[in-house]
């Protein structure tokens, strides 16, 4: 490993940008004029050298997540255990378990009080993270790789307050690698009901330039549309703003990517 | 009740909001009240005023906020006091409507003589000769085809409208020409084009008395996106755009914007009603505080007449 002043922090995000890159890379293989016939590169029969050679790469592999499959997803190419992505996936679990967070404390009992839309902020984070490696263990699994984490239940969404869409959008962000076709979940299922929210999250993130909640929040509404589900802002012009506007960051760039993919399917 | 009213429906009145609200417009009134002397014309001035930072134009803006009070009636009798010496004040510095007739014989291609006077024809105060000329220019082609932002020419198109009852125009064509009428990508607003979005709605609406004169569409669309807009405004302090917004909050057929935008209109109003226009400090020096915030409070009292007016349906100006 070369030798750095990075804090590992620095370390895992330099890596998950590398892994951005290469699942824009593969995504580009991929193309999806002829998805099968393209698996071939990605499969390697030696140990996983060319992927998550190291702890920061095996790191970046779990900060992508699920995301580290968008191009097969998004293609619709098969999944398999010799991809370098499953194998990389599944040592990353070894390398970085998932913690075992606690259910959400329910609120304290107030008469009258409302319900909070979404879990507060430590929960909403922890609740992030659990649907994060929810997404990722279930991709592996399609792959053939079973790896245990928490069951996400009592960290289901609770959208309905329309006065907290901004948090509530935020926290979608954060939960943009789900975000992929063939996934499904309440975390979904709260996506498809509110796309009012979800388009003026995208929107708040755009006028704050902060480009990457913007493209996030945005795959939601792509995926929708893809579903059916109108969105209430055009997401091509909105996204091509992200991909000038945005930044040089590989992560945002897959988002922009996978978002311009889901809604050029179109429903 | 006032005819042409429109009340909104089963709305569900959120009294925090109306409470808030009223305290903060009848507040910033009994500020711009006390401070009124600040913005008195130098006697020397005359009509061909070079200095952008006459007191002409906001003269204009106190009168509006002034004839809002006295035409919905929503306000207390300190409140309606108060707003009737503002335009009896403004009206007078104005030498009874001279110093507009005199400007528009001046320079009959300016629209500011006529979009004043509507202020003060909404509040009861005429001058013929002055009725004659904008009646004349009005019909003139030459003045018909100024070349002038889409919403400047409703604002010209709303002052016709409020002077002559007769006056009519093709409102879904100029509302179809401004920025908002095309329904844009609302993530580009900028602070400018965030000013001229609200006064296409005034105009279209004459500052809540018509909400039925926004076009569907426009009303849909702001019913999506301008909290989104309030937001982000809130969060930078942009305390005048915020009134702004909650006055065009209040001119749709619901409102949408989150409460906890007035409160924070609340907190930053200080207690002898001054609304700082930004999170800027304000300058210790009465007159440039004055004239630095004047509008936030001309705002604040149109934005707090309005929404409580349309929420109660008006119903306690019924004469």
């Amino acid at each position: 490993m070369p030798i750095s002043d990075a804090t590992p922090q620095e370390e895992f995000s330099r890596a998950a940008e590398r892994m951005a890159v290469r699942a824009l890379d593969v995504l580009s293989a991929l193309g999806g004029a002829d998805a099968t016939s393209a698996t071939a590169p990605h499969r390697s029969d030696g140990p996983a050298a060319a992927l998550g050679g190291t702890r920061a790469e095996l790191g970046g592999a779990r900060v992508l997540g699920a995301d580290l499959f968008a191009p097969y997803l998004l293609t619709g190419t098969p999944l398999h255990p010799g991809l370098d992505e499953a194998r990389a996936m599944a040592l990353a679990f070894e390398q970085y378990p998932p913690a075992q967070p606690q259910a959400p404390q329910p609120a304290a009992a107030q008469p009258g009080a409302p319900q909070p839309a979404v879990p507060q902020a430590a929960d909403r984070a922890a609740s992030a993270v659990v649907w994060r490696d929810w997404a990722a263990a279930e991709v592996l699994g399609r792959c053939g790789h079973r790896v245990p984490v928490p069951p996400p239940d009592g960290h289901e969404p609770q959208d309905g307050a329309a006065d907290q869409w901004q948090q509530w959008s935020v926290w979608m962000a954060q939960l943009s690698p789900l975000a992929l076709p063939g996934l499904d979940s309440p975390v979904h299922d709260s996506a498809r009901r509110n796309p009012r929210a979800l388009g003026r999250g995208a929107v708040r993130a755009m006028l704050r330039r902060d480009y990457r909640t913007a493209a996030r929040i945005a795959r939601w509404l792509s995926l929708g549309q893809a579903q059916g589900v109108a969105s209430p802002v055009r997401l091509e012009p909105l996204l091509h703003h992200v991909r000038l506007f945005g930044g040089p960051s590989a992560r945002t760039a897959l988002d922009v990517r996978v978002g311009e993919r889901l809604a050029e399917a179109g429903p | 009740m006032k005819t042409g009213r429109t009340v909104r429906p089963g709305s569900t009145v959120n009294q925090d909001v109306l409470r808030t609200a009223h305290r903060v417009g009848s507040q910033a009134l009994a500020w711009l009240a006390a401070s009124a002397h600040h913005g008195a014309m130098p006697p020397e001035t005359t009509v061909d005023f070079a200095d952008p930072d006459n007191p002409y134009k906001p003269l204009g803006e106190t009168a509006l906020a002034a004839s809002l009070v006295l035409r919905e009636g929503v306000g207390g009798p300190a409140e309606l006091a108060a707003a009737r010496e503002l335009l009896d004040f403004t009206w007078s510095q104005l030498r009874s409507g001279a110093f507009l007739y005199e400007r528009a014989m001046r320079h009959p291609m300016l629209s500011d003589p006529l979009e004043t006077y509507a202020h003060f024809v909404r509040g009861g105060y005429r001058l013929s000769t002055l009725d004659e000329v904008v009646g004349h220019l009005g019909r003139l082609d030459s003045i018909r085809a100024i070349e002038m932002m889409p919403n400047r020419r409703l604002a010209v198109a709303n002052a016709n409208r409020v002077i002559d009852a007769d006056y009519r125009c093709d409102w879904a064509a100029l509302a179809g020409d401004t920025w908002i009428g095309s329904e844009p990508e609302p993530w580009l607003i900028d602070w400018m084009t965030g000013y001229n979005m609200t006064h296409t709605v005034f105009h279209l609406t004459d500052w809540g008395r018509l909400p039925e004169g926004l076009p569907a569409g426009i009303a849909d669309y702001l019913g999506t996106w301008l909290p989104v807009w309030a937001d982000i405004w809130q969060e930078v302090a942009q305390w005048d755009l915020l009134g702004e917004l909650l006055i065009v909050d209040a001119c749709l057929p619901e409102p949408v914007c989150d409460p906890q935008a007035w409160e924070s209109l609340a907190a930053v109003q200080h207690p002898d009603g001054l609304l700082p226009r930004d999170g800027d400090p304000v300058d210790e020096d009465p007159h440039t505080a004055f004239k630095e915030n004047e509008h936030t409070a001309v705002v604040a009292v149109v934005a707090g007449t309005v929404t409580l007016s349309r929420a109660l349906g008006g119903a306690w100006s019924a004469a």
